[in-house]
């Protein structure tokens, strides 16, 4: 009180001093709920004058005349820049700042001030995901935040990608976070109908302090999005539209051409060149075409694809009651041919408490996308194009002389270019989140809020084999559809209480919860096609005698969670701050034995700059201390029923039957994480360097992993909980002005997380392979398992492999496999940006890394190895080992190529994930058009321009531990603009 | 603080109104305990037990590890192990052949149970009784013929100290108050000679007692049926050398039912007939096609009939027509199962029990028990082959030995592919001989009498999670 009577005191000061002279403004500031905010200083612009705002939120200003800027700021909140034409009065609502440092964190059920945060949270707000033309949200965090790790798996426009959040917690369930869109818990890895624009900021959960609340799904952390809201008393339209293409980045090998490919085959003697003989006249004249011909393949699959969207949003609102809404369109073609997006986003969110003591919010979006997809996306399939480019016979034309397809045995060009054009692979989805809540005020301090909310997936897939194309002759081509219907709703029940007591601030909140989810799916695939009704269900012929019989499938399953909850917190200060939660989840999944389980946390901090000895340094202007522990919960990833004894049908001849499935355990429980954490967060110079680091300690037990069983009992295996992993790391933020020289601003900030993971206990067993990797107890998940290269045998062209005992060896069986050869899960990663901006230019350079680990290039497998030789062959191929005394890395044809530790390639990189350089037109400007536009912005960026790597598949960046063919990641240049009227 | 109580008693309340939404029941699968409510429930449950037979297992086995095929170049790799003898324990082909029988053996086992509870608690009426026993024999003999499938397999040639495989029923050994059949975390010991026929027979004795005597039919074919049970009972006392049982079982069974004619047998094996078939698996194009073992399709052969073989029948006899094929210009191979009449080529029903192989088991039998009857044997010889060759001339046999090789050869022609020529050389301690023609460089041409492995290895993951599981000798511990 003694501090508001000093500002008004000195305020009126200030007013007076300058009054009489110039005009004179007055006006009110408010925050976005109405509420009067005293002290927000109120300075124009250019001058060293200004005031600060009463206890009512008024302040009184007079203006000398060429200065016409008013800049209001406070601490925790956006500054707020208004013109003065000819008003006496401005009143101005500020809003608070998502990114600043004394700001509200959005950490789930509650909000919490960052002040009082023990737990660690990272925060992306929309000015760092809009604009960005991925569809799919998850793909434009990378490297945002320190820790979540994005891997996209495919450049497939709408396909998500792999997210993990301080490793891999569990083997053998579910690593994926929890989404969590306005309250709604929402499927993972169906993003591609949501539109990222209509979000305002994703806090991303990361510790147990954070996440404990969301019990037995929060392990593998919480990513909770809030979505935009209108202002109060304010309306804005604003419009965006962007142009852009993307194309394929340059690979880092290079195939044979016609020359090359014809002198490999002729020296093999295989091949369709290679059995040809020049000495014979047919044959020579062959050849002769052969040679003449110099297919480019990648002409034929892959273009520039387009790339546009629009979007409309309007969002402001009156006294009580807020809106935003939005209309977005975005098509963007693939670098594959027949591979695009198209989507239609709708979204409306509205919030009221035109009723006393009752607020409402309504939020819900609606969308509708439609793409072609490749065939065999991610496959070593001769109909996947991502392949074919690179496996197609360059002397071997696209089409033959009359125009038509030049198909036939082994010309795996023209065959899946007609596959691909003559056939329809769609995948249209339509999604819908929608919530509403209501709190009421019960008796202040306390209130009831209650939650109910939806996420409705439904997507089809469709696809069509054209009876005329050569591959699917024999079968009369086919046609499926398959719907998958994915429904979830959640009903959550507040009951907080929030209070302050002097020095002491006391909130709680209990909840209740209650989770259903629903998955209906079916399906069927025609053969026989009427080849005048392509692509329609009614052109499947009925087959008959077991031959063209229509296929149908399907499934129906579903789970429950039920959970009731509680948070804590107490500061005192904001100096001393505690955090508890504990709750209670019971899941449909776990058998009787342990349906319910308990996680809890405790979380404190400790704001060090508000002690004594620090308030008044000039170096550190903040510095705080948090700590954390808890246990988690996952239970994603598995079977809703694999704690019960099931039985299925089994069919002997005609009869059906039921027949013993799994054996249950009745046991099964949760998968649960310890997690412990410890954080700093800094900031020196008046802010101008900030940042955070955090260190964690998570140990998994529990996991989940298939127990053995004696066979003679009937059954091979239950799913039990035994089993330890580990994960420890380290994650530091930073962010720093460096240059501020009058207008020009240069911005800098990063974040490095190093994460270590070590399988602890298998439980049964000490190791298990899978595929070309182990899962062992001391190693980290990931581990490539594969027999070590030892070069080639100069002397008859053998591979030789090295030994477990170092022996060299020319038998492959005999040397066997060895797991020295590093993971495929990145233990380095990160982001990091530079912006420079000079008035309304500003230029954005963003980077993200991944370093330490390695992959398994399956490409080469087939690019370098002669039993391929009917398809092009990698151009290192022609340095094969030949006679005694070559030296070189490729075998001789006559031995058998294996998979060894030379296909095991460093795939550490680093990538300009996007450039982007924007011009915002100055007021002057917007002025000239007398106050139609608010605001006009335009820019042009460029996403995955460059990649740094030493990894030969196409994309160092991929979801899984092995390269074979996936579509990679675009190049994408767009030109865009932004209007707010 | 008290008048914020209400409010949490109101949420406590709302909770536990809503936790029974936990109770999420399976749509696509069946929970145990809804598995068998009714008579009909355990039909289904039978049905499934059968389903889960594959007798292809044993029958792929014998076959390739045998002298019967010869391995052509255009093999690519299935069961070369087999076929050299080189199986170790972690072989697929003896994972699958442990693993389906005791699947099937479990089963029954369920079903059995269901049945005694089902008739306890009154949910089968009185009328349905008598049905609900013939079930429950068709199970008990599904599990012994299962049981007795590992133990050819698996088990030691037959001996006071042989150890044979565990055998799974629903007695409660570890008095646990748990039928052992249904406990799933169980790691039985394999069982010795003695002790595991005793309970093989017991299985039988309870199976006939409940079982109605009737004519084999084409209803009762595909289940076992009285006869089918008298054949496997037969066969069970020839490998437990119980030579007295083994001749009266197969008195009931070629008292009985006829042998199949000369004219006939080649249409047994197209399933347009059925005479003299005791037992055969009903198979349909959604089932692995048997023929597949040896044929993929005409170009692609993993196994061929062997030289050796080929020469031993006449094309006198009617099995030359009905054993091996050569299509003009191509390459000789099994054809055994052609396909049915009308269907795919390769998919036929799997016989498992047929009138020919009591014949040749009464044979044996008399020859081995303490009272020889030369002239049993010799009669019983004849009988078969006056219904397999033309014009065939019987001289009878006095020497002993040379009556029992005769014995052997004529089951190695009668039942070649069908799961017995290995066994009939394992059980009577004889080397495996192939023919010059049928072997060398990478398949090896001989495996002496008694060698270890005339048994496969008991399945590398038994042995990982059961402790109590005795390896056979030669394929370590590992």
């Amino acid at each position: 009180m003694y501090r508001l009577l000093v500002l008004i005191f000195l305020s009126f000061i200030l007013t007076t001093e300058v009054s009489g002279q110039n005009k004179v403004i007055t006006g009110t500031v408010t925050d976005q709920d109405n509420e009067p905010i005293p002290g927000v200083n109120v300075i124009i612009r250019g001058t060293a004058q200004g005031t600060v705002t009463d206890v009512n939120g008024n302040y009184k200003l007079a203006m000398p005349p060429g200065y016409p800027i008013l800049v209001f700021s406070f601490v925790g909140f956006m500054n707020e820049e208004v013109r003065v034409t000819t008003e006496n009065t401005v009143d101005v609502s500020l809003y608070p700042d998502i990114q600043s440092l004394t700001e509200l964190v959005i950490t789930g059920y509650t909000t919490e001030k960052l002040d009082r945060l023990s737990g660690s949270v990272g925060t992306v707000e929309s000015k760092q995901m809009e604009d960005i033309p991925i569809p799919s949200f998850d793909q434009v965090l990378q490297g945002k935040t320190a820790g979540l790790y994005i891997s996209s798996g495919s450049g497939q426009p709408g396909s998500s990608a792999t997210v993990r959040l301080r490793g891999s917690g569990s083997i053998g369930a579910g690593n994926t976070p929890l989404y969590i869109l306005d309250n709604v818990p929402i499927s993972a890895g169906e993003f591609s109908t949501l539109n990222v624009n209509d979000f305002e900021s994703i806090s991303v959960l990361k510790d147990a302090s954070a996440t404990a609340i969301y019990g037995s799904r929060g392990s593998n952390g919480v990513i909770v999005i809030t979505s935009k809201s209108g202002k109060k008393n304010s309306a804005s339209l604003t419009y965006r539209m962007q142009y852009g293409f993307s194309q394929q980045a340059r690979e880092r090998f290079e195939m044979m051409n016609t020359q090359e490919k014809i002198a490999f085959e002729q020296y093999i003697g295989e091949g369709f060149a290679g059995e040809l003989d020049p000495n014979n006249a047919v044959d020579r004249k062959i050849l002769e075409q052969y040679k003449r011909t110099n297919t480019n393949w990648k002409d034929i699959f892959i273009r520039k694809g387009k790339l546009q969207s629009h979007e409309l949003a309007f969002s402001g609102g009156g006294e009580k009651t807020t809106f935003y809404t939005s209309l977005a369109y975005l098509n963007q073609e693939g670098q594959a041919i027949k591979s695009d997006l198209e989507r239609y986003t709708l979204r409306l969110n509205l919030s009221s408490n035109a009723i006393e003591n009752l607020k409402i919010d309504f939020n819900s979006s609606f969308g509708y996308s439609n793409s072609n997809v490749i065939p065999s996306e991610g496959q070593t399939s001769i109909i996947n194009p991502f392949a074919v480019v690179y496996w197609a016979n360059p002397y071997i034309t696209p089409y033959d002389e009359n125009g038509d397809y030049n198909t036939g045995v082994g010309l795996t060009g023209p065959n899946t270019l007609e596959i691909i054009n003559e056939g329809q692979r769609t995948n249209d989805q339509i999604k819908s989140v929608v919530s509403t809540s209501a709190q009421y005020n019960l008796a202040e301090p306390l209130y009831i809020k209650t939650t109910f909310g939806i996420d409705f997936t439904q997507t089809n897939f469709e696809r069509f084999n054209s009876p005329d194309s050569y591959l699917y002759e024999n079968s009369g081509g086919s046609f499926s559809q398959s719907q998958f219907q994915d429904f979830s709703y959640i009903w959550t029940n507040l009951l907080g209480y929030s209070k302050n007591f002097k020095d002491h601030f006391i909130e709680i909140t209990l909840g209740h919860e209650i989770f259903a989810n629903s998955i209906n799916s079916f399906g069927y695939t025609g053969y026989g096609i009427n080849p005048k009704l392509p692509g329609t269900p009614e052109g499947v012929s009925p087959g008959a005698d077991g031959i063209n019989i229509p296929e149908i499938e399907g499934f129906k399953e579903g789970n429950s969670l039920h959970s009731l909850f509680a948070i804590a917190n107490y500061s005192i200060k904001d100096k001393y701050n505690l955090k508890a939660s504990i709750r209670r989840d019971g899941s449909s999944r776990f058998g009787v034995n342990n349906r319910f389980a308990i996680f809890w946390s405790v979380g404190a901090s400790w704001n060090i700059k508000e002690e004594a000895f620090l308030i008044n340094s000039q170096l550190l202007s903040g510095l705080k201390i948090r700590a954390s522990y808890g246990t988690v919960g996952n239970q994603s990833g598995i079977d809703n029923f694999q704690s019960l004894g099931t039985y299925s049908p089994v069919s002997y001849g005609s009869n059906q039957g039921n027949g013993i499935l799994y054996a249950g355990n009745p046991d099964l429980k949760w998968e649960v994480s310890n997690q412990a954490n410890l954080g700093i967060d800094f900031s020196f110079l008046n802010d101008k360097i900030f940042g955070n680091i955090d260190l964690y300690n998570i140990i998994t037990s529990d996991l989940f992993v298939q127990y053995q069983l004696s066979r003679t009992t009937g059954f091979e295996s239950i799913r039990s909980n035994e089993g330890k992993m580990s994960n420890k790391g380290i994650e530091l933020t930073l962010n720093a002005d460096i240059l501020t020289i009058g207008d020009f601003i240069w911005t800098v900030g990063g974040n490095i997380a190093y994460n270590k993971n070590e399988i602890l206990d298998l439980g049964q067993v000490t190791e298990f392979e899978r595929g070309t990797s182990i899962v062992k107890e001391g190693l980290p998940l990931g581990t490539h398992y594969i027999t070590e290269w030892a070069g080639v045998n100069p002397s008859n062209g053998e591979p030789l492999y090295v030994g477990q005992n170092g022996e060299i060896t020319n038998n492959y069986d005999a040397a066997g496999p060895k797991a020295i050869f590093g993971t495929s899960q990145a233990p380095l990663t990160g982001g990091f940006f530079s912006t420079l901006s000079f008035k309304g230019l500003k230029l954005d350079g963003f980077f993200t890394f991944t370093s330490g680990y390695s992959r398994f290039n399956n490409q080469l497998f087939f690019s370098e190895n002669p039993n391929f030789i009917t398809s092009n062959l990698s151009k290192k191929m022609t340095t094969m080992w030949k006679e005694p005394g070559d030296i070189t890395e490729i075998q001789s044809y006559q031995y058998e190529r294996q998979f060894s530790s030379k296909d095991i390639e460093d795939a550490s990189f680093l990538r300009l994930r996007n450039v982007r350089l924007s011009y915002s037109f100055s007021e002057k400007l917007i002025e000239q058009t007398k106050g139609i536009f608010k605001g006009l912005e335009i820019y042009v960026q460029g996403q995955n321009l460059f990649t740094w790597t030493e990894f030969t598949g196409f994309d160092p960046e991929d979801d899984n531990n092995i390269a074979q063919f996936e579509y990679p990641a675009s190049k994408v240049y767009s030109v865009g603009l932004s209007v707010k009227f | 603080m008290r008048k914020y109580y209400k409010y949490i008693i109101a949420i406590l309340l709302l909770s536990s109104g809503c936790e029974s939404i936990l109770d999420v029941e399976p749509t696509d699968i069946i929970i145990e305990d809804q598995a068998f409510k009714s008579l009909r429930d355990v039909e289904a449950g039978a049905i499934a037990a059968y389903g889960f037979v594959s007798e292809e297992n044993i029958i792929e086995f014998s076959s390739l590890a045998s002298d019967d095929v010869l391995r052509p170049s255009t093999n690519s790799g299935h069961g070369v192990q087999i076929n050299s003898w080189a199986y170790v324990a972690s072989n697929n082909e003896a994972a699958d052949l442990w693993y389906n029988a005791y699947r099937s053996i479990a089963q029954a086992n369920r079903v059995l149970y269901s049945i005694d509870q089902l008739i306890n608690n009154g949910e089968i009426k009185n009328d349905e009784i008598s049905s609900a026993n013939h079930l429950k024999s068709e199970m008990l003999a599904l599990r012994a013929h299962q049981h007795l499938n590992l133990y050819r397999a698996m088990g030691e040639k037959y001996g006071n100290d042989a150890l044979a495989v565990p055998y799974m029923d629903l007695e409660d050994n570890n008095n646990n108050n748990r039928p052992d059949g249904l406990e799933t975390d169980l790691k039985p010991a394999r069982l010795k000679c003695p002790e595991f026929f005793e309970e093989l027979f017991d299985d039988i004795d309870q199976a006939l007692q409940n079982i109605t005597i009737e004519t084999v039919n084409s209803q009762n074919i595909y289940r076992f049926n009285y006869y089918a049970i008298k054949a496997l009972e037969a066969r069970a006392a020839l490998y437990s050398e119980k030579y007295d049982r083994a001749i009266n079982a197969s008195n009931d069974v070629i008292n009985n039912v006829d042998l199949c004619s000369f004219n006939d047998y080649e249409n047994l094996w197209l399933d347009s007939e059925s005479s003299g078939v005791l037992f055969k698996l009903n198979r349909t194009v959604n089932d692995d096609f048997i023929g597949r073992i040896w044929t993929f399709n005409l170009t692609d052969i993993s196994f061929a009939p062997s030289n050796e073989l080929v020469d031993l029948l006449s094309p006198y006899d009617i099995r030359y027509y009905t054993t091996f094929y050569k299509p003009e210009n191509g390459e000789r191979i099994v054809y055994k199962y052609p396909g049915k009449v009308g269907g795919y080529w390769f998919l036929n029903d799997v016989k498992v029990y047929r009138v020919s192989e009591m014949y040749l088991i009464r044979a044996e039998a008399s020859l081995k028990k303490i009272n020889i009857d030369i002239d049993q044997a010799n009669e019983d010889l004849m009988s078969l082959r006056n219904e397999r060759i033309y014009l065939y001339n019987h001289n009878t046999i006095n020497d002993k030995d040379q009556l029992i090789n005769e014995i052997l050869l004529e089951r190695r022609k009668e039942f070649a592919y069908e799961g017995h020529r290995f066994f009939d050389l394992k059980r009577n301690q004889l080397p495996l001989e192939r023919s010059p023609l049928d072997c060398g460089g990478s398949i090896p041409c001989e495996l002496e009498a008694g060698n270890f492995r005339f048994n496969l290895p008991i399945p590398q993951e038994e042995v990982f999670a059961n402790k109590n599981i005795q390896q056979n000798p030669g394929y370590g511990q590992n």
